[in-house]
């Protein structure tokens, strides 16, 4: 183990206790990763998202375990906010989630409340006043968000484990390794785009793709594309769920393909992938078992307003049939301005709904009576059978389609 | 047959168990059944198979950050590994090892994916500043029942 690793007076005063027993023990996780990270110093950061919220992913022991930080008056040093929960918290009820569910989820929920981890539930912080700078160094789990800050907003950050942003957050540090450092972030792999790209279905289609494909310290570089933020949005959360992509570049799109004069490593790339009409199909139906859905569910990473928008679109003039649920899961502040705009009361009167802290992946499907959804998510595609041991099955195809399938 | 690997949560007494080996990327969320120790990933070379009280040894992890948070629930409802060994050092897999006290160790010698298998029986133990896992014959290690 290297023993590199400098710490600063008041680092040692941490780990040696002085700041309490829980500043201690997020400290000394620290000081192991970065001593096997080979990091030569620990470096400040302002803002934390903690995953391991839901009480379905996360269970009894971490809601032990963030219960004793708080009552030993554990407190974050940082702008941190709270991953999705199993449930709406306050309209629970009506998703079908059991009391016993959410006794347990509320605890959780308050006892990261109690220690400066604020209930945003939400995996977009980004959307959501957690927004950080180009350049800005955090402290980031919930791998949807590590890939967006990285690649389209330009961040620093590693993909930290639910534990270690606790950690961070506890602590306001992180050891300066990985994806903070300027030379692991040049390119390493070139995607070719041989096929048409045409829903945001088929950027996390791509992203899947590439997700599976890559390693989880190469850095992929996709061709220009003509894509917004909420496509990418789909892109970076598919290749995270495959695989482990913190950092990609779009050429001539993302803020830091656009700044370097060189996008690769050694000036070029180690290896070059081609996303053909194959390779799309493949994805596609490894990500569909069945197109029977009793739920639609958008919003995996949560929905930012614009895609709201397209739901309401989507979903004018129709009416979502009586054996179909269509949901649609955001943050509570882009409900709040989803609200604002008509668009809630809009996709309630055409009998689906919106729910907040919360979605598909992390909610208890099994016990909400959930058997298939359709979702444009190509993540949850990949979480939804797997975390409902494939009592649930699932389709992929564009929101338009999806809302297609619970409207017609 | 031996493998080097780096000390990532050390241990006292040697550790001896039975392999659970794949060259696939592992989420503990969604791939780990959390309740069983058991592996449910639909793409997994190792779907169906159990890791607890195994050596787990796997390159890296994939997907979610949770992950670390499902590890250390395992070990803390006694369905962890014995041992887990990666090639790459991932701090999703390194933070719930830690906290959930699981022995672990990270850059193991690449021989290791060609040349065990599952069920093969591993020695792992510390030398100095480096873990050592060494293969071990296993009618040595499973005791031959004695003829009456």
């Amino acid at each position: 183990m290297s023993k590199s690793l400098k710490l600063t007076k008041d680092e040692e005063k941490i780990l040696d206790g002085g700041c309490g027993e829980v500043a201690a023990k997020a400290m000394k996780l620290l000081v192991t990763l970065g001593e096997i990270e080979e990091a030569s110093r620990l470096v400040p950061i302002n803002r934390s998202q903690v995953a391991g919220v839901s009480y379905k992913t996360a269970g009894d022991a971490t809601l032990e375990l963030v219960e004793s930080f708080a009552s030993l008056g554990a407190t974050a040093r940082t702008q941190a906010m709270q991953n999705p929960a199993g449930m709406d918290l306050e309209r629970w009820r009506d998703m079908g989630i059991s009391e016993a569910f959410a006794e347990k989820q509320k605890r959780i929920c308050q006892a990261y409340e109690k220690i400066g981890i604020k209930s945003t539930c939400t995996c977009t912080p980004y959307l959501c006043g957690n927004k950080p700078d180009y350049g800005e160094i955090i402290g980031f789990s919930e791998s949807s968000a590590v890939a967006y800050s990285n690649s389209v907003l330009g961040a620093r950050s590693n993909r930290h484990g639910g534990l270690d942003a606790l950690a961070a957050a506890l602590v306001g540090k992180v050891p300066l390794t990985g994806y903070l450092l300027d030379e692991n972030r040049l390119g390493d792999i070139e995607v070719k785009v041989e096929c048409e790209l045409t829903s945001e279905a088929d950027y996390g289609a791509l992203g899947y793709f590439v997700g599976k494909n890559v390693s989880m310290d190469e850095v992929p570089v996709y061709p220009k594309m003509n894509v917004t933020h909420d496509k990418l949005k789909l892109m970076g959360a598919a290749s995270a769920a495959s695989g482990a992509v913190a950092l990609y570049h779009v050429k001539d799109t993302t803020p830091e393909a656009t700044r370097l004069r060189d996008l690769f490593k050694n000036g070029k790339p180690a290896e070059t992938l081609i996303f053909d009409e194959q390779n799309k199909r493949r994805v596609y139906d490894e990500l569909s078992s069945s197109n029977k859905c009793n739920l639609v569910a958008l919003g995996c990473p949560h929905c930012s307003i614009n895609e709201i928008r397209e739901v309401v679109e989507s979903i004018a003039g129709k009416h979502v049939n009586k054996k179909t649920r269509l949901w649609v899961f955001t943050s509570p502040t882009v409900y709040e301005e989803a609200d604002k705009c008509g668009y809630i009361k809009k996709i309630r009167a055409s009998g689906g709904d919106v729910f907040r802290h919360t979605c598909m992946v992390v909610a208890p499907l099994e016990e909400m009576g959930v058997t298939g959804i359709a979702t444009n998510s190509a993540k949850a595609a990949f979480y939804v059978p797997r975390m409902t041991k494939n009592s649930c099955s699932t389709f992929l195809s564009s929101l338009h389609n999806c809302v297609s399938l619970a409207t017609s | 047959m031996i493998f080097k690997a780096k000390i990532v949560q050390p241990w006292l007494n040697d550790i001896i168990g039975e392999v659970l080996i794949t060259r696939s990327k592992i989420s503990f969320l969604g791939d780990v059944d959390a309740k069983t120790g058991e592996l449910v990933g639909a793409d997994l070379d190792i779907k169906g198979r159990n890791l607890t009280d195994k050596i787990l040894i796997f390159p890296e992890g994939r997907g979610s950050t949770v992950g670390s948070n499902v590890l250390y629930g395992l070990a803390r409802n006694g369905l962890a590994p014995k041992l887990i060994g990666t090639s790459k050092i991932e701090s999703i897999t390194i933070s719930g090892a830690i906290f959930g006290g699981i022995p672990m160790v990270s850059s193991i010698d690449e021989a290791v994916f060609d040349e065990i298998r599952n069920g093969d029986i591993l020695r792992a133990n510390i030398q100095g500043s480096c873990a050592i896992l060494e293969k071990l014959e296993k009618s040595k290690y499973f005791k031959k029942p004695q003829s009456t």
